[in-house]
């Protein structure tokens, strides 16, 4: 077991297999060693996005973990934005939380999480109009009437197909 | 924007049209002003982001009280300055509710992971128009989106001169390896060879100007109707260097095999003449080759350690013969796809047969086999040269119409053992023989079939028992074991030829391992109402009705 301290100060006590999830976590334990008193302290993540990921861990501990770099696969792994059921139920929140969840997964090292996080972002955009993403994020058109006129040549063409 | 009317304290102050005009024309400047504002403000702080959400929630709460007052004051006389207020504080707040939705304040290198994701994951027809909008969203996003150049190296070109958006891709990529589809087919083509979408002239514009980046592409797809425009292409190729990325290459015509020209000498030049891609030099990183209703030259081919390759559609004068051929599949030891579909290498005549019997190529890695649309004689002879001892998918389809030869391709098929074939589709095979066909599926592993345009004998071998290892208790008494005792999926595309008893007896006696049953449409709609009942109701097997479309190959670049 492992003790990890989050930014609000909470202590979780977690199975080292379920914190070895995280390449981050993996490296730190590493580095204290067989040390189970050492808390290990994760700065930018609070208790409530934690115990989230931890739930995810705890669900994932024995999957194989994916290769580092292999360019193929990483290029076939962004070709579907499918995600199994439990994922999907378990990334079934607030866009607070998901956000917070893809900061967590992307600062812990967790490839699969970030994956299942920014493929549950890439499905709620796909299809959608720039209007629509602007409503859905409550994004501002920033761009000056120059930059407008190009954009709408570039989507003539695009729709024009 | 809320509208107000201005309360005039003169009895001769301006009219109500005039109060009205002023109102627009201040609505107008507060929109423009607001805008400008939040322009400044995004450029300004865009690299600040905050991290307290609550504390960007209580000042947004205080800047909703300021605006509640300079509303009031607006009710009041006053100047253009406080309509500038009002705008100030618009902006800020427009701003800081941006930064409150959090995809707003992600660190660029994650929206681009989103942006890929929901780009990639396209169908490749769809990728062109996703990523334009996604870099139309916004300054940021259309930076994340231009800055990562991966994301314009798949590049659709269905565009008419001067092909803009297939520029801008090119330019966006940057220096990433490219696949480029050049589709230039009429989605309701006449079938006459004058009916060009794009005429031949521009397609030997655009070629050279593709061919111009040609060390960055790594697949280039050309499709078109009309020999005449695959012609305009194919004469660059010939012409073009060897590309040294060049994986895969695929050129499709949709006319049919034998096209008229009246007179033969006024036909493309692609038609009457091979065309010897990259003039003959080999692109030493091809190991995908599509070949599709052209005319290429394979003496002194370019073609070898190929790990796919496909012939679809070629007229007898235009398959390359035996001779030219076999270097090909000799010289590509790892090919892993082998398909001949209305299209496979000649033999000069009968004559020259016996000279081949005993060439056999071994293809340790060979996975996948189609034999479509050829005479059995050919088939079988296919069948012979080819060794592959770890075949695990074979179609065959429209081998006919000599029902004598047929039985001696399954004959030959039986004598090759694919015991570790696992996937079957045969469709439009004209075979009686009952315990050949059990003698031939029985020797295979096989665990999906798909089935459609045979004899009512495919489906009675089915139920067959055969001499076996025993796999069950009960087949342990009897000595026996079912034909394919593993097959789990059956699909059933076309009903010609089955009858319902037929396919019921397979279906009772195959309930032990088979678990779904993928129907066509047309099949199901061709049922009776008590027939469908009596599939559906099966506790052990999932049925599935599909529409027809599920079983047509699929196309990548679609």
């Amino acid at each position: 077991m492992v003790i990890i301290r989050t930014a609000d100060k909470e202590k979780f006590t977690v199975d080292r297999d379920v914190a070895e999830c995280s390449v981050l976590l993996k490296n730190l334990l590493e580095d204290v060693g067989e040390n189970e008193e050492e808390e290990i302290p994760v700065q930018n993540i609070n208790s409530s996005v934690f115990r989230k990921v931890l739930e995810w861990c705890e669900h994932h501990k024995n999957d194989p973990r994916p290769a580092s770099d292999d360019s193929a696969a990483e290029e076939s792994r962004r070709r579907t934005t499918d995600i199994s059921e439990w994922d999907q139920k378990f990334i079934a929140v607030d866009q607070e939380m998901l956000f917070e969840i893809i900061l967590a997964a992307n600062y812990l090292d967790i490839k699969p999480l970030l994956d299942v996080g920014c493929k549950t972002v890439a499905n709620m955009i796909k299809g959608k109009t720039p209007e629509e993403i602007r409503k859905l994020f409550n994004i501002t058109n920033d761009f000056t009437p120059e930059e407008e006129a190009q954009i709408r040549r570039e989507n003539e063409w695009a729709e024009d197909r | 924007m809320h509208r107000h009317h201005h309360q005039h304290t003169q009895r001769e102050g301006p009219s109500d049209r005039e109060v009205e005009k002023r109102n627009r024309e201040e609505d107008r400047l507060l929109q423009l002003w607001a805008q400008e504002g939040v322009r400044r403000l995004l450029n300004d702080s865009r690299p600040v982001r905050p991290t307290n959400r609550d504390a960007v929630k209580t000042q947004l709460a205080g800047l909703h009280h300021q605006l509640r007052q300079l509303f009031k004051k607006r009710l009041e006389p006053h100047t253009n300055e406080l309509i500038a207020s009002i705008a100030k504080a618009a902006a800020l707040k427009t701003l800081l509710t941006y930064w409150l939705f959090p995809i707003n304040n992600l660190p660029v290198e994650l929206l681009q992971n989103i942006i890929s994701f929901a780009t990639k994951s396209q169908p490749f027809s769809q990728i062109s128009r996703t990523r334009i909008r996604l870099a139309s969203v916004c300054k940021h996003w259309r930076s994340a989106a231009i800055g990562m150049s991966s994301l314009w190296s798949v590049i659709r070109v269905t565009e008419q001169p001067p092909y803009p958006l297939t520029q801008i891709s090119l330019q966006r990529a940057g220096t990433q390896l490219i696949s480029i589809c050049v589709d230039q087919r009429k989605p309701n083509w006449s079938g006459s060879e004058h009916d060009h979408r794009l005429q031949p002239g521009d397609m030997q514009s655009l070629m050279v100007y593709i061919t111009k980046g040609f060390s960055q592409i790594r697949e280039l797809a050309i499709f078109a109707d009309t020999w005449a425009v695959i012609t305009a292409a194919e004469q660059v190729l010939q012409r073009a260097p060897p590309p040294r990325s060049l994986q895969r290459l695929e050129i499709r015509r949709t006319g049919s095999a034998y096209v008229r020209f009246e007179p033969f000498a006024s036909a493309p030049e692609g038609v009457r003449i091979p065309v010897r891609l990259f003039g003959g030099a080999r692109a030493l990183a091809l190991n995908h080759l599509t070949l599709n209703g052209v005319y290429a030259d394979f003496r002194s081919s370019s073609f070898r350690n190929l790990r796919v390759l496909e012939m679809r559609k070629m007229a007898t004068e235009q398959m390359p013969n035996m001779k030219d051929f076999y270097p090909v599949l000799e010289g590509s030891p790892y090919l892993e796809k082998l398909t001949f579909h209305c299209a496979c290498p000649t033999l000069t005549g009968p004559e020259d047969y016996p000279n081949w019997e005993d060439a056999e190529v071994k293809l340790t890695y060979l996975r996948e086999l189609a034999l479509c649309d050829l005479l059995p004689f050919y088939a079988m002879f296919l069948v012979r040269l080819i060794s592959a001892p770890n075949l695990e998918r074979i179609r065959l389809e429209r081998i006919h119409p000599d029902d004598e030869d047929v039985n001696q391709l399954i004959t030959e098929l039986c004598c090759r053992q694919r015991d570790k074939l696992t996937e079957l589709v045969v469709y439009d095979l004209i075979c009686n023989d009952v315990p050949m066909i059990a003698s031939w599926i029985g020797r295979t592993s096989v665990r999906r079939l798909r089935v459609g345009k045979v004899p009512g004998a495919f489906f009675t071998a089915l139920t067959r028992r055969m001499k076996a290892p025993p796999v069950s208790e009960r087949d342990r008494q009897l000595g026996l074991r079912s034909v394919c005792p593993w097959l789990e999926t059956c699909e059933v595309p076309t009903w010609d030829g089955i009858s319902f008893l037929t396919f019921q007896m397979f279906c009772i006696e195959r309930n032990e391992s088979l678990r779904s049953l993928v129907i066509g449409q047309k099949v199901w709609d061709a049922l009776r109402e008590e027939e469908r009942e009596w599939l559906a109701q099966s506790r052990t097997r999932r049925l599935h009705v599909v529409p027809q479309r599920f079983f047509e190959e699929k196309d990548e670049y679609e």
